[in-house]
């Protein structure tokens, strides 16, 4: 979790300090080093108070058809998640960048960060606030940037390392976060199916931002969630830390992400499930961070929609038959359309029902968001061209499939959360 | 007994339709030397293959044959090919000249990715999908897209689509891997069989598995002496569930190929081969091209880029905080990879046959077709 929340932290911080004037190098690799100290110190701590492990060990009972068909299945999953892995890492680490916006965008602006080491801000400069596509939010390219800093060379492995290890990330959250209410190895089913969308595979490398906004909006629903179920006050922290990281990834972060988590924290004071002063202290950890960008933003006048031409309003109820195309007959999401409809059809009673739906509300009104924005603007373009409709519907997957994972727990496997303090004064 | 009477009896039964429906096809490679020839530098027979190799300067190449007068489209559907392409050879095309009723001529082509890897392959291209392959038709040709590429032809006819053809065209459909393309970060189209989505067939028999299990299970549940008193929905959704995974697994293991597909062609052409031998897919040699450039040239000095191919976002991210102009002639350094466009004679570099202003040098030669010229004059 240390390295999930460093992902998305450290860009803000860096943002600060070259906001402020310094220059890249001013977090050098010792602080990093410290700070991993210290976290491990913390685990040891932590398991020297509560013991190695508070989870079921694995015991092999007698064999039976069930267990030699979870058997079966967990080793087919085993090798298949293996194989994920080892793809990304050999694509990522022998090849140069190679997708489109990484070389244009993304991975470009780095180097410019890298190569500058401060933020410019002249709106003149070739290099203002990284020189291309200032309008987009700095956290990946600055990460990258400041990867290279400490390297002291520009080094393509070290940056496609950042993409490989949020794809790691992402399985590890899910499967870590899932064991422990469902069982290891359900765990594990779900974890795989998150990662095994084809199109994630090429995220996993290709050096753009998607999959890690899709990281931070998963974690910030898995912690948010876990806070409203055990009124753990870190894991709030934790869910305000990873939406502020989000919000500095992309522009959907800001234009989508930020009124859906807004929304869902309001219906949940609404149910009087959170105390109003806990939801106005969760918005205002990441607003707050987030404000200096907000400002600078405002301040030279950048959008937050790709073209103005795509901002205005307009019906396209056509592009129905093409999302349908896309999430039911093409490669990119493996048979997530069919998952999606089956688990909806399965799990709707028991989310309307259930405290579950806490977490089922912000993906269906991101899920809903994005969808209008496809069909209700003429940002219907990039549902047209396929563009961009695959990557940004592929954003709020892993966390679908998350909550698919916790209500098969609580359904089928009689798993039932800690009840919610009944209370709103938490 | 009964059912191996039966398979053979259909066997032979197709076997007699399809040497009904074939006619005799139109073979396109024993014409190939004879024929007219744009971006090929050689042509020769071996062992009853012909080989080609195409020209360094061009990337794109075809050989052209005229037709007989009274060519039908109709009766030639499909174009069938067995060929092997070195690592430069990007894609095979056939391209068709067709003359309207007003008389009116226009060209269209079909481009098809090559396996690339030294190998022969059978490449089948459906043309009567092609709404334009129809009317008068008086050219044929085949092209490949790929500078300096060795090519060796076995057979290349245009035939009838029989049954059998329509078979394996289906079947090596579906086993095409999926390229690596800077597209595929955007949209994986997927894999088809028999014309039809892998996914949605797919989806479409995990629904109708479901649908058969869930009714075994109902009609177990109301027979009273298997029903059980704990029923709960957990019944019907957990083998529900398992099925949704089986298949989901089945189409990963598709992607599975996919993956492995890519790196075996990344090892042969780029993992396990030296710097100025290995080639990335469409990039060629570029990334080596670039890499070597900025050893070579001195600290901040700006080229211009000249490509065939849309790379000056490339050679701009790969060369700074060089400055890289596209296509300037007046900068001190013209860097060229793969572009048809750019000739050099006697000290000048021609854009279009269009004399670039100054007096040029090679400068840095890294491969045929990737070159660095220097500005000697003004």
């Amino acid at each position: 979790m240390g390295l999930s929340l460093a992902l998305g932290l450290i860009p803000l911080v860096l943002f600060f300090v070259l906001l402020a004037g310094g220059h890249l190098g001013l977090i050098p690799a010792w602080l990093i080093v410290t700070g991993a100290g210290l976290g491990f110190a913390l685990w040891v701590v932590d398991v020297y108070r509560y013991g190695w492990s508070r989870d079921r060990p694995f015991v092999l009972g007698p064999l039976t058809l069930r267990s030699a068909v979870r058997i079966t299945l967990i080793g087919i999953v085993t090798v298949l998640v293996i194989e994920k892995l080892v793809f990304v890492a050999i694509q990522g680490f022998s090849f140069p960048t190679y997708f489109w916006d990484a070389i244009a965008d993304w991975n470009y602006r780095a180097k410019i960060l890298h190569l500058t080491g401060r933020l410019d801000l002249d709106p003149r400069s070739d290099t203002f606030l990284g020189g291309v596509a200032p309008h987009y939010p700095l956290g990946v390219s600055l990460f990258r940037a400041w990867l290279s800093t400490l390297i002291g060379k520009w080094s393509e492995p070290a940056v496609a390392a950042h993409s490989i290890a949020i794809y790691v990330l992402l399985f590890g959250v899910i499967w870590i976060r899932l064991s422990k209410k469902i069982g290891w190895w359900s765990g594990l089913l779900f974890a795989y199916l998150a990662i095994s969308i084809p199109l994630m595979a090429y995220h996993a490398y290709a050096g753009y931002a998607d999959l890690s906004i899709s990281f931070f909006f998963t974690a910030c629903l898995i912690y948010g969630y876990e806070y409203l179920a055990s009124r753990d006050t870190l894991s709030g922290l934790v869910s305000a830390l990873f939406l502020a990281s989000s919000l500095f990834t992309k522009n959907e972060g800001l234009v989508l992400m930020l009124p859906v988590l807004a929304a869902t924290v309001l219906v949940v004071v609404w149910s009087g499930r959170l105390a109003p002063r806990s939801a106005s202290a969760y918005l205002g950890i990441a607003i707050g961070l987030l404000l200096p960008w907000i400002v600078l933003k405002a301040y030279f006048g950048l959008p937050y929609a790709p073209t103005e031409s795509n901002a205005g309003l307009a019906f396209h109820l056509e592009g129905l038959e093409r999302l349908f195309g896309v999430l039911f007959l093409q490669g990119s999401f493996n048979l997530f359309g069919l998952f999606f409809v089956l688990t909806v059809l399965l799990f709707w009673t028991h989310w309307r029902r259930t405290d579950v739906g806490f977490l089922a509300l912000p993906i269906f009104l991101f899920i809903g968001a994005v969808l209008a924005v496809f069909l209700l603007t003429d940002n219907y373009e990039f549902l047209e061209n396929q563009m961009t409709i695959n990557r940004t519907l592929m954003i709020a997957m892993p966390s679908y499939i998350y909550l698919v994972g916790i209500s098969f727990g609580r359904t089928f496997l009689l798993y039932h959360a800690r009840e919610f303090p009944g209370t709103a004064k938490s | 007994m009964r059912v191996r009477r039966l398979i053979m009896v259909v066997a032979c039964a197709l076997l007699i339709w399809e040497k009904a429906q074939a006619s005799v096809p139109l073979d396109i490679v024993a014409a190939l030397q004879e024929a007219e020839k744009s971006g090929i530098e050689a042509v020769g027979t071996r062992e009853g293959t012909v080989w080609i190799q195409t020209s360094e300067d061009t990337l794109k190449s075809v050989i052209a044959l005229p037709l007989p007068r009274d060519f039908s489209p109709r009766d030639f559907a499909l174009l069938d090919i067995r060929m092997r392409t070195d690592a430069r050879v990007h894609a095979v095309s056939f391209h068709w000249l067709q003359t309207d009723q007003k008389g009116s001529r226009e060209s269209f082509l079909i481009e098809r990715p090559t396996h690339r890897d030294d190998q022969f392959h059978r490449y089948l291209i459906r043309l009567d999908r092609h709404p334009a392959w129809a009317g008068s038709i008086q050219w044929v040709g085949v092209g490949w897209i790929g500078s300096h590429a060795y090519i060796e032809v076995e057979r290349a006819e245009l035939k009838t689509m029989t049954f059998v053809d329509w078979m394996t065209y289906e079947w090596l459909q579906f086993w095409t891997p999926e390229l690596l393309s800077p597209l595929a970060v955007n949209v994986i189209p997927g894999p088809r069989v028999f014309d039809l989505p892998f996914a949605g067939i797919l989806a479409v028999t995990c629904l109708g598995s479901m649908a058969i299990v869930v009714f075994a299970r109902l009609r177990r549940i109301r027979d009273p002496s298997t029903a059980s008193a704990e029923w709960s929905s957990h019944t019907l959704a957990s083998p529900v569930l398992v099925l949704l995974i089986g298949f989901w697994i089945i189409y990963d293991l598709r992607d599975v190929y996919n993956h492995l597909q890519t790196l075996g062609a990344e090892r042969r052409h780029f993992l396990a081969k030296p710097v100025g031998i290995r080639h990335h897919f469409e990039l060629d040699d570029l990334q080596d091209f670039l890499d070597s450039i900025d050893g070579r040239l001195p600290d901040g000095e700006s080229v211009a880029f000249f490509s065939g191919m849309p790379h000056e976002i490339r050679a701009r991210y790969r060369l700074y905080p060089r400055r890289v102009t596209e296509r300037d002639a007046t900068a001190p350094y013209v860097v060229v990879f793969q572009d048809p466009a750019i000739t050099f004679r006697d000290g000048r570099l021609f854009e279009r046959g269009i004399r670039m202003q100054g007096q040029f040098e090679p400068f840095w030669r890294f491969g045929p077709s990737a070159v660095v010229f220097r500005r000697i004059h003004d």
